[in-house]
């Protein structure tokens, strides 16, 4: 767990909420955690609706029904009514980067809003699933002119995915949207975001749209620059920057995936163990991992 | 007791199984312990088929008389892998191996389970290592044989199943083969309890064509004795071209055992059906003609050795047509047989059609039946067309000879004739043309007049055409010719002067022989 601040920029980052205990985390957000059973909880967040830290929780020690993307705790959202956390840490922001991972195949094919950022009162940026088709990830931005601008990306598949977006208020934003690391999506013509503010931000099942369950991890938001994708199968954040200049994926990393399965997730690897994102992590999370080191296509720059 | 499984999820899989010989085997060991155990050791084997990179199990540390993991120390004895682990996760043990390079495929691995074992089980009491595949956990679907710990008092006994698999051969379809005998033994010490045998059944594709036709062995439920053994006696039905393949399964509270069945039908000599002619086709027949009968020739003409079997022969049932055959049931390679079709009616009607039908052993066969029956004149003549010598007569005299037209058809017939040819003019018909009632005969002259100056030797000819617009095969020549042969006298035998002196004088002795004769009387 950590909160990054840009304290010698006037656009400081804002919030990276990964769900998991950790010490900085712990001190800093006031989680509750137990290093040994990994206690996870949702009271890092400035709200939680129809949530609690079961929900937060590494959500099952079976490797096959892992549910998180990054370190051992995720959120799942429940289907069939209003669940999400909220994030308050916001203060009338004029600029705003976010991203988060959901994991969406249980969601079911109805609509749903899956994250909203306010000003307070009114919803300024929403990423929706399932609209307009099943299956699609829009963000809908507002502007003066109109309450439903859309960029969409169509059948973004199973899995895990990333979601990113940037958003700033003023009369031609640069707002843009990218979805598993896909080019930005931009609006043909700059929106007139001018005069809005964001004032909090809320992830979950947040219209109550989806029927079924949906899976978040990873939330990061900032006011300037863009976090990016996590790297896959890279099992420890805090490795130095290897001679690619990024860090790389190694061996070390296939055995922490190799040890999560075999100790049917008992020992579960840090950071990113479930490198194809399909949700589970498996022995081909570690085979993939070794095909990548050992064709010298471990750096993290082209594995995220 | 052991328990095969293997995942059916995917056909894909499977047929990558069988066409690629890749085949990934756990088999965990069936192990008996006395009465009072606390422990169980369980080997168990991997063998790595090919072709696979990764594969995991899960055992549960708990089922039956097994009540946890005592020990996984030695869980991994041998194995050939980048990777492998046998961990205790919560209870479940999972062994896995993992070659990183998807490239490198597994080799064989082995190793001993220690389990916990209910002190207080009984004799008989067991409990199953039940291995699962882990989802994510390989790359080609294992196939696994469970183990099982069992407590028994004193000596096990120990099913024995011989042999391990029979092949009846081969032969010809339809036929049975076998008996085969499988022998099912307790080779358990003396002392061991008996092995109780609760079912025999066959299972797999073609279990309904084995069936167990003797044997010691009594039924299908029964004990065998330690240090003895029975007997089942299989057969194989063999009803088709195939290859015949079941198990036969014994199932015991000791353990359960197969034994491996296959079996093949072969066709053997094929028989074809011939009919020959392959029509009956009567045409126009007249109705004094009828009946009228076709024989039509069947043969076996197939492979030598085959058997035409005839199953029936028969008439679509038109009732101008019936049917006789002399057929047999089956006839033999070259065999022949008859099928004679008759056609009969009293009348004029028609055209009549049907079908002899004829089933075979080797298909059905048919041959169309048609007739008509027609009310025509039939025409014939006598002398028959073709060569009529009148004979020879002395010029200016007439030689002559009968014909009759006959019609042996129901209608009348008439008949036109007309002389051609160089001496056209010496020859004459009467009449020469006229009509033939149906069933009768009418008779003609033909007549040559030899020229008056014709000489010793001539010879004359000429042609008399006949037909008949009523009978279209009634159209012929014949052949007229006469000659001259004056007549000669006829030469008379005379006697030499000699002779004549001689018969006087012999009739003067006679004479006076006479006399003398007569005067003495």
């Amino acid at each position: 767990m950590k909160h990054e601040t840009s304290h010698g920029s006037s656009r400081s980052a804002l919030t990276v909420k990964s769900l998991i205990g950790g010490v900085a985390a712990a001190a800093l957000l006031g989680l509750s955690m137990n290093a040994q059973a990994q206690t996870c909880v949702v009271s890092n967040w400035s709200n939680a609706t129809s949530l609690t830290d079961a929900d937060a929780g590494t959500q099952n020690t079976l490797a096959s029904d892992n549910r998180r993307y990054g370190g051992p705790c995720g959120l799942r959202a429940p289907g069939g009514g209003v669940a999400y956390v909220t994030d308050e840490t916001p203060s009338a922001e004029g600029t705003y980067i976010a991203r988060f991972y959901a994991f969406l195949d249980n969601a079911g094919s109805d609509p749903a809003v899956i994250y909203e950022a306010t000003d307070g009162v009114d919803a300024r940026a929403q990423v929706w699933y399932n609209f307009p088709n099943a299956g699609d990830l829009t963000l809908r931005v507002a502007d003066n002119g109109a309450t439903d601008n859309d960029l969409t990306f169509s059948g973004v598949g199973s899995g895990w995915h990333s979601v990113e977006f940037v958003w700033e208020a003023a009369a031609s934003a640069d707002i843009r949207f990218a979805v598993n690391g896909a080019t930005d999506l931009e609006f043909g013509s700059a929106l007139d975001t001018s005069g809005f503010q964001i004032a909090d931000a809320s992830l979950g099942n947040v219209n109550g749209g989806a029927t079924g369950s949906m899976d978040f991890d990873a939330f990061d938001s900032r006011r300037i620059s863009r976090p990016g994708r996590l790297c896959r199968g890279l099992t420890d954040e805090g490795r130095p920057v290897g001679g690619s200049g990024f860090q790389e994926i190694n061996l070390s990393d296939a055995q922490a995936i190799f040890a999560e399965f075999a100790s049917n997730g008992g020992t579960p690897a840090g950071g990113i163990p479930d490198y194809d994102e399909n949700g589970f992590v498996q022995l081909a999370d570690a085979q993939a991992v070794f095909a990548a080191f050992a064709s010298a296509q471990n750096s993290c720059d082209i594995n995220s | 007791m052991k328990f095969h499984k293997h995942l059916l999820l995917c056909a894909t899989a499977g047929l990558m199984l069988s066409t690629t010989g890749q085949a990934q085997e756990w088999v965990f060991e069936d192990v008996t312990v006395p009465v009072g155990s606390t422990t169980a050791s369980v080997n168990w084997t991997y063998t790595g088929g090919g072709g696979s990179s990764q594969n995991t199990v899960d055992i549960p540390g708990t089922n039956g008389i097994i009540t946890g993991i005592a020990d996984l120390s030695n869980c991994i004895l041998v194995e050939d892998a980048d990777n492998t682990s046998c961990l205790d996760n919560g209870g479940t043990i999972r062994i896995t191996m993992l070659n990183f390079d998807t490239a490198n495929e597994l080799g064989d691995a082995s190793g001993t389970i220690v389990f916990s074992i209910d002190p207080a089980a009984t004799d008989g009491q067991s409990g199953v290592v039940d291995a699962t595949e882990v989802a994510g956990g390989f790359d080609v679907v294992p196939t696994i044989t469970d183990g099982s710990v069992t407590v028994q008092a004193g000596p096990p006994a120990v099913l024995d199943v011989t042999p391990p698999s029979i092949d009846f051969g081969s032969g010809i379809s339809p036929t049975t083969l076998g008996p085969e005998t499988v022998t099912i033994a307790n080779t358990g010490s003396a002392g061991a309890p008996d092995v109780n045998v609760s079912n025999l059944a066959f299972s797999g594709a073609d279990a309904g064509q084995f069936s167990i036709t003797g044997g010691s062995c009594a039924g299908t439920a029964f004990a065998v004795a330690a240090g003895t053994s029975c007997t089942v006696d299989i057969e194989l039905a063999v009803n088709a071209v195939a290859t015949f393949n079941a198990d036969f399964d014994v199932t015991a509270d000791v353990a359960n055992a197969s034994v491996a069945l296959t079996g093949e039908g072969t066709a053997g000599p094929v028989a074809s059906f011939s009919i020959n002619p392959a029509t009956a086709a009567f045409g126009q027949v007249d109705l004094n003609d009828l009946p009228q009968s076709i024989v039509h020739t069947v043969t076996n003409d197939g492979d030598p050795g085959s058997t035409l079997e005839l199953t029936s022969v028969t008439l679509g049932g038109t009732p101008e047509f019936s049917l006789a055959t002399d057929c047999p049931a089956t006839l033999a390679q070259g065999v022949s047989c008859t099928v004679t079709v008759t056609f009969n009616t009293g009348a004029v009607g028609g055209p009549f059609a049907d079908t002899v039908t004829a089933v075979t052993n080797v298909g059905t066969f048919e041959v169309p039946v048609s007739g008509e029956a027609v009310a025509q004149a039939v025409l014939d003549v006598n002398p028959p067309f073709g060569p009529v010598d009148l004979g020879q007569g002395p010029a200016g005299s007439i030689i002559t000879a009968n014909g009759t037209f006959s019609n042996t058809g129901s209608a009348d017939g008439d008949v036109a004739c007309n002389i051609t040819g160089p001496d056209a003019a010496i020859f004459t018909a009467t009449p020469s043309a006229g009509t033939i009632p149906a069933g009768g005969t009418v008779g003609f002259e033909l007549a040559c007049r030899l020229p008056d100056g014709a000489e010793q030797g001539d010879v004359f000819t000429a042609d008399l055409n006949c037909s008949s617009p009523d009978d279209a095969a009634f159209d012929g020549v014949h052949n007229l010719s006469c000659g001259v042969q004056e007549f000669q006298s006829v030469p008379v035998p005379t006697m030499q002067p000699w002779a004549l002196v001689l018969f006087s004088m012999l009739m003067l002795i006679a004479g006076g022989i006479g006399i003398r004769f007569f005067r003495a009387g």
